[in-house]
């Protein structure tokens, strides 16, 4: 008890379940970004940042990583996540984040939703300690080991999807075998993650992504890495033939 | 389950995902470092601009390529853009510098900021001397890396203005080249090979195998880069392959081509400083080549490729015929496909290379 009354109140906030939730979110945000900066597709529009966390969290078992939330709510125009939104753009009014040319885009029946190019915030003092505790700079410095590998799986991905056209990086969500799969409606859940026995047959991604091996000679191999970039090549081929 | 391909996809056709993998060999190599990387993505750009008659560019000569960890960090303290997939864009690369990601692919770019003959000292100036580099020279068809950043070693390869072809040829020659350019002399072997203040003595490091493997995977990756895809090391029941290459054929699947197991023969085994390295007898370094024959034989034969065996020698004596001996020539007799044998000379010192006759 002495321990809590001790902390200040930003502290003890992060120590409830709700806190835990939101740091997580954050550190979501700020691990995509900085692997968005790396790549050099920084900043990221709204849709694009979304786009790539919703990839991020349907590709994970390919690095074997778990799904950070394995579900997504079908809606037209790409995923969106209100709570990682949210803590986007918390993290713009506590400095670590920045956003340039703010809009609104109208959504049907849902009203208005922010957009914006977001980044790093490069130029911030919290940022470098905030990287290091989150395995961004060097896996010694990670608080949690495994974050290094997290971070190594998102800069991965973030170069993969560089490889999509800059316009289209945002649509390259609604390409992607899982969030396509024409059995759920808009307005629908997709369960990737969670209802899953078998995450190599109900994610239809994964799938894809398994289906790479056909085409080549037994015993081959495809590092984590390649997978990605082939999994990017063939949302490229299908934004390129719609 | 990976490797069960029988069922549908829903929504996902075959003729997509076979599309998908016809990228296989011009995807960035994933397993190597970031600096050997960035270095192949680059000249990958460079000569596909060069085979392309060097079009949309102006007359500059020269373009600077930096790999940054962060490249808008670096981009804007010089009013640096963003550029994004240089390989499929027509933007000038020359007269430029580039901040740029592992992949050379996105980043920032502006106009040099000075003369051709002083970037590598602006870099150093601005401080940037830890970011590996790569400078192009069209005029020279040169493109001169230091992958240590500008401060660095340099390692020159020539611009290709024709593509290379897979063929057995072409892999010689690009074995050819990084012998003498990467291997022939420790001043220029990579680390490893030799054991460190001892290649005078002939003393081989502890995992020689291990560190040519990996420069050669590098090279014929480069050299191949769009067209082969090359595999360092596969443990299969019959034992491992060192380097594997893999091209398309006429269905569009991947199939083997060449595996290329390599071996080093030596005077000694390693040894630390201040202690006497055990000599290795002639008919040791027999019996590595015999058994490096009869793998590279299983392993093509398993896999339906031409099997290489190359052979590094780094025998203070190379007067020895190692393929004359009778355990490697009664290795390569019973073999129905013999592999190609090649030995490569590493010396210990440039002088003892000067004098065995290498410029």
């Amino acid at each position: 008890m002495s321990v809590v009354k001790e902390l200040d109140p930003g502290a003890k906030e992060a120590l409830s379940r709700s806190g835990r939730d939101i740091m997580r979110q954050r550190s979501r945000v700020i691990q995509l970004l900085d692997a968005a900066e790396r790549v050099g597709i920084s900043p990221l529009r709204a849709g694009r940042l979304h786009a790539f966390a919703y990839l991020a969290d349907v590709l994970s078992p390919v690095w074997h990583l778990p799904a950070f939330d394995g579900k997504i709510l079908k809606i037209e125009g790409g995923p969106h996540y209100p709570d990682l939104q949210r803590e986007i753009d918390r993290l713009v009014v506590l400095g670590i984040l920045k956003v340039a040319e703010i809009t609104y885009i109208s959504r049907p029946d849902e009203g208005a939703r922010i957009d914006g190019l977001y980044s790093l915030n490069l130029h911030s003092p919290k940022l470098s300690p905030i990287l290091a505790a989150l395995g961004a700079l060097s896996s010694e410095q990670a608080l949690d080991p495994r974050d290094w590998e997290v971070q190594a799986f998102f800069v991965d991905l973030a170069g993969a999807l560089a490889t999509v056209p800059d316009d289209e990086l945002g649509m390259s969500a609604t390409m992607d075998a899982t969030y396509a799969d024409e059995r759920f409606d808009h307005s629908n859940v997709i369960d990737f993650g969670s209802w899953s026995t078998n995450v190599h047959s109900d994610n239809l991604s994964l799938r894809t992504v398994d289906r790479f091996q056909k085409f080549l000679p037994q015993g081959a191999m495809l590092s984590g890495g390649e997978k990605l970039y082939l999994y990017a090549s063939f949302l490229g081929r299908r934004i390129r033939a719609r | 389950m990976p490797g069960e391909f029988s069922d549908v996809i829903p929504g996902v056709s075959e003729s997509e995902v076979a599309g998908a993998v016809q990228s296989l060999t011009k995807i960035p190599v994933t397993a190597l470092e970031d600096h050997e990387r960035f270095m192949v993505a680059v000249r990958s750009l460079v000569e596909s601009r060069a085979q392309s008659g060097w079009q949309h560019e102006g007359a500059e000569d020269v373009g600077v390529f930096l790999l940054a960890r962060y490249p808008r960090e670096v981009g804007e303290r010089y009013g640096a853009t963003a550029v994004s997939d240089l390989i499929a864009t027509n933007d000038p690369i020359l007269g430029k510098m580039f901040f740029l990601n592992r992949d050379a692919s996105s980043g920032r770019g502006m106009v040099l900021p000075t003369t051709p003959n002083e970037i590598v000292e602006w870099v150093i100036d601005q401080k940037l001397d830890d970011l590996p580099m790569v400078v192009v020279h069209r005029n020279k068809k040169l493109l001169i890396s230091r992958t240590r950043g500008a401060g660095g070693d340099t390692r020159n390869d020539l611009i290709r203005d024709k593509a290379p072809v897979a063929s057995v040829d072409e892999i010689y020659e690009a074995l050819k080249v990084s012998h003498r350019a990467l291997l022939l002399t420790p001043s220029i072997c990579p680390a490893g090979v030799w054991e460190s203040g001892r290649s005078a003595q002939y003393v081989p490091g502890p995992f020689p195998e291990k560190a040519i493997q990996r420069e050669l995977a590098t090279v014929l990756t480069s050299w191949f880069h769009g067209i082969v895809k090359a595999e360092m090391e596969d443990s299969i029941s019959i034992g491992r392959i060192d380097i594997r290459l893999l091209r398309p054929d006429t269905e569009g699947k991947f199939a083997y081509w060449v595996v290329l197991e390599l071996k080093v023969i030596k005077s000694s085994h390693n040894a630390k400083k201040k202690v006497k390295p055990k000599a290795v007898k002639p008919a040791e370094n027999a019996a590595v080549v015999a058994e490096g024959i009869r793998q590279a034989a299983a392993f093509g034969k398993d896999r339906g490729a031409e099997p290489f065996l190359e052979i590094y020698d780094l025998r203070k004596d190379k007067t020895d015929d190692i393929l004359a001996h009778i355990v490697v020539v009664n290795e390569l007799n019973k073999c129905a496909l013999k592999p190609k044998c090649r030995v490569w000379p590493l010396f210990g010192s440039a002088s003892d290379a000067r004098i065995a006759g290498w410029p």
